[in-house]
Order: C-alpha cells, then sequence, then structure tokens
C-alpha cells in the first residue's frame, strides 16, 4: 500500500467506518512514516476541535421568539387571505354577472354566439383583473409568496383562460364571418 | 409519551401553531450547528436560526414524510444561509465573538488558546467554497450521515463523500499557509 491508499485509510477513519483492522494497518503505517503521522496529527486535531468545541449558547427565549414571528405570520396571513377573498368575491360577481344582465335584458334578440362571445371576454378580464392583484401581491411580499401551491396554480390557470378564451373568439368570429358571406 | 415529528407537523398544519414549539425545542441545536457555521456575522446567528424555524414552519405542509424531518430541515436551512451570504459581503469571526463551551476544568491559558484556534479554523472554513464548507460542516458539526448529506444537497453520496474528503485536506491546506505566513 502506497500514502495515498493510506489516505484513503485515514479518511475511513474520519468517516467513523474504518474497521479494527483498518486501523491497526493505518497506525503501523504511521509509525514508520512521518509525512503520513504529520497530515494524520493536523487532520484529527482540526476534526477534534471542529466536532468538539462546538456547543451553541442558544438564548433561553429562543422558542417564545420563533413563536412570536409565527403568531404575526399567522395573524397577517389570516387578515390578508379573509381581504383578498372578498375582493376577489366581490370583482367575480360584477364581471361575471353584469354581462350576462345585458344579455338577458335583450335575450330575444341574441343569438347564441353573441351570448358566448360575451361571456367568454368577460372571463378573460376576470382572470386578467385576478392576476394583477395576485401580482401585486406578490411584489409586496403577502402570504401568497409562501403558498406555492396557490401561487403556482395561478400560473398556469390565468393564461389557460386566456389562452381558451382568444381562441374560442377568434374561432367564433371566423365562424360568424363565414356565415355572413 | 412524547408526539412524534409527523404527529406535531400535522396538528400544526390543523390550525395549532403552538404545537411548533416542541419542533422548535428539539431541532434548535441542530439548527444552530448549520447556522452559526453558515452565516458569517455572530450578531445574525440568532436571526437567522429563528427565520430558519419560521421558513420550516410555513413550509410544513409540503414535508414529505417519507424524509426524516431533520435532514429536511437542515436542507431548509442551509439553502436560507445561502441566500443571506448571498446578500452579504464575507466577514470574519473576531476572536471575542467565538462562542464554544466553557468547561470549569479549562484554565484560562488552554481556554485562549483553544479560542484561538478555533478562530483560525472558523477563518479556514469560511473561506472555503461552498460546495466543501457544507459537507464539513453538517458531517463534523451537525451529525449528519452520508445518507442524509446526500439528500440535503442534492447530490450522490460519492460526490458528497469526495468532496468531504476533499474539504478535510483542503481545510489543513489553508490553516498551514495560515501558519507560515
Ligand atoms: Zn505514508
Amino acid at each position: 500500500m502506497n500514502c495515498q491508499q493510506y489516505e484513503e485509510l485515514m479518511m475511513k477513519h474520519f468517516d467513523r467506518i474504518a474497521s479494527d483492522n483498518e486501523i491497526t494497518v493505518l497506525k503501523k503505517h504511521l509509525e514508520k512514516c512521518s509525512q503520513c503521522r504529520y497530515q494524520f496529527e493536523q487532520l484529527e486535531s482540526i476534526i477534534g476541535s471542529l466536532e468538539k468545541d462546538f456547543e451553541p449558547e442558544i438564548p433561553a427565549e429562543f422558542e417564545a421568539n420563533v413563536m412570536i414571528k409565527i403568531d404575526r405570520y399567522e395573524n397577517t396571513k389570516n387578515s390578508s387571505q379573509i381581504k383578498t377573498n372578498s375582493i376577489l368575491a366581490v370583482m367575480m360577481g360584477l364581471i361575471l354577472f353584469i354581462p350576462p344582465a345585458f344579455i338577458i335584458i335583450d335575450f330575444e334578440n341574441i343569438s347564441i354566439y353573441e351570448i358566448l362571445m360575451g361571456f367568454f371576454p368577460s372571463l378573460s378580464f376576470f382572470s386578467d383583473i385576478l392576476l394583477v392583484v395576485l401580482s401585486v401581491i406578490k411584489l409586496m411580499g403577502g402570504y401568497i409568496s409562501g403558498n406555492n401551491e396557490l401561487s403556482s396554480m395561478m400560473q398556469y390557470v390565468g393564461p389557460a383562460i386566456i389562452f381558451i378564451t382568444v381562441f374560442i373568439s377568434i374561432s367564433m368570429f371566423i365562424h360568424k364571418v363565414d356565415n355572413n358571406l | 409519551m412524547e408526539s412524534t415529528d409527523i404527529e406535531i407537523i400535522n396538528q400544526c398544519i390543523n390550525g395549532d401553531p403552538e404545537a411548533f414549539t416542541m419542533i422548535v425545542t428539539r431541532y434548535k441545536k441542530l439548527i444552530y450547528s448549520v447556522v452559526i457555521n453558515m452565516v458569517q456575522d455572530i450578531h445574525e446567528v440568532d436571526d437567522a436560526a429563528q427565520e430558519a424555524f419560521l421558513k420550516i414552519y410555513k413550509s410544513l405542509d409540503q414535508f414529505n414524510p417519507e424524509y426524516k424531518f431533520s435532514t429536511w430541515a437542515v436542507k431548509i436551512t442551509t439553502n436560507l444561509c445561502i441566500d443571506r451570504m448571498k446578500r452579504k459581503q464575507p466577514k470574519f469571526v473576531h476572536l471575542d465573538e467565538v462562542k464554544e463551551l466553557q468547561s470549569n476544568s479549562d484554565s484560562p491559558e488552554s481556554l485562549l488558546i483553544k479560542k484561538e484556534k478555533r478562530r483560525s479554523i472558523n477563518n479556514a472554513l469560511q473561506a472555503l467554497p461552498e460546495k466543501y464548507k457544507i459537507p464539513l460542516i453538517l458531517f463534523h458539526q451537525s451529525g449528519l450521515s452520508y445518507e442524509e448529506m446526500a439528500d440535503v444537497m442534492n447530490e450522490p453520496m460519492t460526490i458528497v463523500k469526495n468532496r468531504l474528503h476533499r474539504a478535510r485536506l483542503m481545510l489543513r491546506e489553508r490553516l498551514q499557509v495560515d501558519r507560515k505566513e
């Protein structure tokens, strides 16, 4: 075995996985080879100091301080969630139900295409507003930054609604032009 | 009977944040061992450790019970410390700021030598690139196994092992250079 291989044995020793036999073999070499012995002693001293001298002084009020932060987080989470939820509910109501109200008033004279053309853009409008609101909350570092599931879901839902809306609107528009021709 | 980690986590998720105190008590020493070595400014250690627990709390619903809780918590903590370090200029720890266990048997002189040694090791440790520094901290100070380190660092065990071995030699080399200067 050469010194390089003994160095690997040393590492195994510091990994605490060397067998008794391996340790005996290593010690025998260290008696003969001053270079390896020097390295071993240095490593042992450094690692020993890393492992033994470490005993962190943790303040007695540490748990209490963590819990204060958690309480604060829970409070802001709840209040901003309630606020956002009620704003979203009102907006949803306005945006989703105003166009249908107009349609119902003039129901007999409106074609199915016009109804759908009114419905999908309003959905798209709603989703745009939702995205704006969410991005503002995100920029302000609000609760959504910690709520990964919701924010990652909205990343897909918003654009998906816009895409579907644009697609349906265009195909209906083409269909309508075709019918008129 | 003492609750398991999973029982406590479920309690927290189901609306009892106070239960998290038990988690903090159980893991504060581990989290501190990581933070104290990764955050250079000793005055920030307590704050960073609190922040780590807050982040752990916020992510509880993402914890996968197939993993060990301690490993997952260390992973969150190391990522947080890396983020913090990126925002800061490196700064060396001062002699009088190094906290360590002061056992009664130590004479003032031997304590001073110990502190001095510990300080130079700490400086050398801080100067190492992150990928070598982290395994040294996790293995020799936080007491993680190779499997746990591989989970924390998202690297195969063989790579983690090689890096730790390399890191020990690098640390020794740096300390030798320091002595010659
Ligand atoms: Zn040798």
